[in-house]
């Protein structure tokens, strides 16, 4: 058990009936421990590139809902290939958390991926009703790269952000942080100034995701109040009128991991208890 | 900036875009998203920054229909996940340049979420803010140009003001509406529940 209380799902390397396109992605959970103590399985894949031609891909994977939503999404190229890595990433996920915990193994296709009314994604099928689990999900994309992270606890909600350095405004900082975050910043040697920037940024959004409604409430609703840099956890807390959408977070404090690896910063919360 | 067309708004404003996105500008189109045109919460924060500077204005951070729970308090605009007859009432005075079906049936937020990323919306949203940044001084007449943070100085004479933010202006919108439009629309059917009783 580790100083978040979560267990790392022992996931199989893959699930027999389709191959996972996605690798187990264990660095973006490594802070949540293994052990008999946890409050449940966890998985995290990772995906690089598509292994096939986007619309070959989608008939392999894809529902015959988010198939129809496919055909129909008049996005550019980036954002059609980045979608349909995400939802490949979060089926795997999902797959493997599912052949682990229940020994059952689900076609790709079998796990639908669709927004809740807040634009949260929720993993779907008949599958949740036959087996009575109901996994959360979180996914993120950035630079050609979908990360996601599964969990199966009732009420357990999750985060995961990815964004990559490259190319990035060093003056985000003014509208993405407070000026109490800014300084914090500020403390900071300058040669790890950038990264630490980006995994506050991160911690923000994987934070404003398990919550499930987004930067939709202010980028200023998610405080960050403090920054261990040698484990990479940050902790958040809401603050202002964010309270009125979850008064049970009120002087509550959220524990953000995050680390870097290559040029790719990320970000994994995971929360359990009710929070509206 | 205060008399910009809708057209010369968006015509700036696509080109804020397509260099944050590092896309054809002729790919951004009035109806188009800016998260399908590949932008990541980042580059949303870019865009903001870039129009910002270039319009002179302060966008809000949050949407206006979270202001306005702020203000009416939880379920009334929105519950679960949907907005209410009274959400939709609002968003439609707020937006009465969307399209009707916009606001038929159920309305997710995320579908809000939606309209709330259109191109069209951000350059409606610009256009509106721009009205409150002064394109002359008040004191001298005198042309106005950007000064330090959000404010506006004059060339003439030095006089300066700060600029209104967009969180200002949907709250204050947001208070006149609660007030005028739904606190009397609200008695209105209390007194009717009570005359059926």
């Amino acid at each position: 058990m580790d100083a978040f209380g979560f267990t790392v799902c022992d996931a199989p390397d893959d699930v027999q009936c389709t191959p996972c396109l996605s690798r187990l992605w264990d660095a973006a959970i490594a802070p949540y421990g293994r052990g008999p103590h946890g409050s449940g399985p966890l998985v995290c894949c990772r995906l690089d590139a598509l292994p096939l031609e986007p619309d070959l891909l989608a008939h392999l994977l894809l529902s015959p809902g988010e198939w129809e939503f496919w055909r129909q999404m008049r996005a550019v190229d980036k954002r059609r290939r980045e979608w349909l890595l995400g939802r490949s990433v979060a089926k795997d996920a999902v797959r493997r958390l599912v052949e682990k915990q229940a020994g059952v193994q689900l076609a790709p296709a079998d796990v639908e991926i669709r927004p809740d009314p807040y634009g949260r994604p929720e993993a779907v099928g008949s599958w949740t009703a036959r087996l009575g689990i109901q996994p959360a999900i979180s996914i993120s994309h950035s630079h050609g790269t979908a990360v996601a992270l599964a969990a199966l606890c009732p009420g357990q909600l999750l985060g995961i952000d990815l964004e990559s350095l490259a190319q990035r405004r060093e003056d985000f900082e003014a509208i993405a942080f407070s000026p109490d975050e800014r300084r914090m910043l500020a403390a900071i040697p300058r040669e790890s100034r950038q990264e630490w920037a980006l995994r506050m940024w991160c911690g923000k959004e994987a934070v404003a995701k398990a919550l499930g409604r987004g930067f939709s409430i202010g980028i200023q609703a998610f405080h960050i109040i403090g920054a261990e840099t040698g484990s990479g956890i940050l902790q958040l807390e809401l603050r202002d009128q964010a309270l009125e959408h979850f008064p049970r977070l009120r002087g509550i404090s959220i524990k953000a991991y995050t680390a870097r690896e290559k040029d790719f910063v990320f970000s994994t919360t995971i929360y359990q208890g009710a929070v509206e | 900036m205060p008399n910009m067309t809708e057209s010369e708004v968006f015509d700036k404003f696509a080109q804020i875009v397509a260099r944050s996105l590092r896309i054809d500008a002729a790919q951004v189109s009035i109806d188009a998203q800016l998260n399908d045109l590949g932008a990541e919460s980042l580059d949303l924060i870019e865009i903001t920054m870039e129009t910002e500077s270039q319009f002179h204005i302060f966008l809000p951070d949050k949407s206006i229909l979270e202001t306005a729970v702020e203000v009416f308090g939880s379920d009334i605009l929105e519950k679960d996940g949907y907005l209410t007859e009274e959400g939709k009432r609002m968003m439609m005075c707020r937006l009465p340049e969307a399209d009707a079906r916009t606001f038929q049936g159920e309305v997710a937020i995320k579908d809000l979420q939606s309209y709330f990323l259109k191109i069209g919306s951000w350059v409606r949203m610009v256009q509106a803010l721009a009205k409150y940044t002064p394109g002359e001084c008040a004191e001298c007449g005198g042309r106005m140009t950007a000064s330090m943070g959000f404010r506006m100085k004059c060339v003439s004479c030095g006089q300066e003001i700060t600029l209104r933010s967009g969180e200002e202006l949907n709250r204050a919108w947001v208070r006149e509406y609660y007030e005028n439009e739904y606190l009397p629309q609200a008695a209105q059917v209390a007194v009717s529940v009570n005359a059926i009783q």
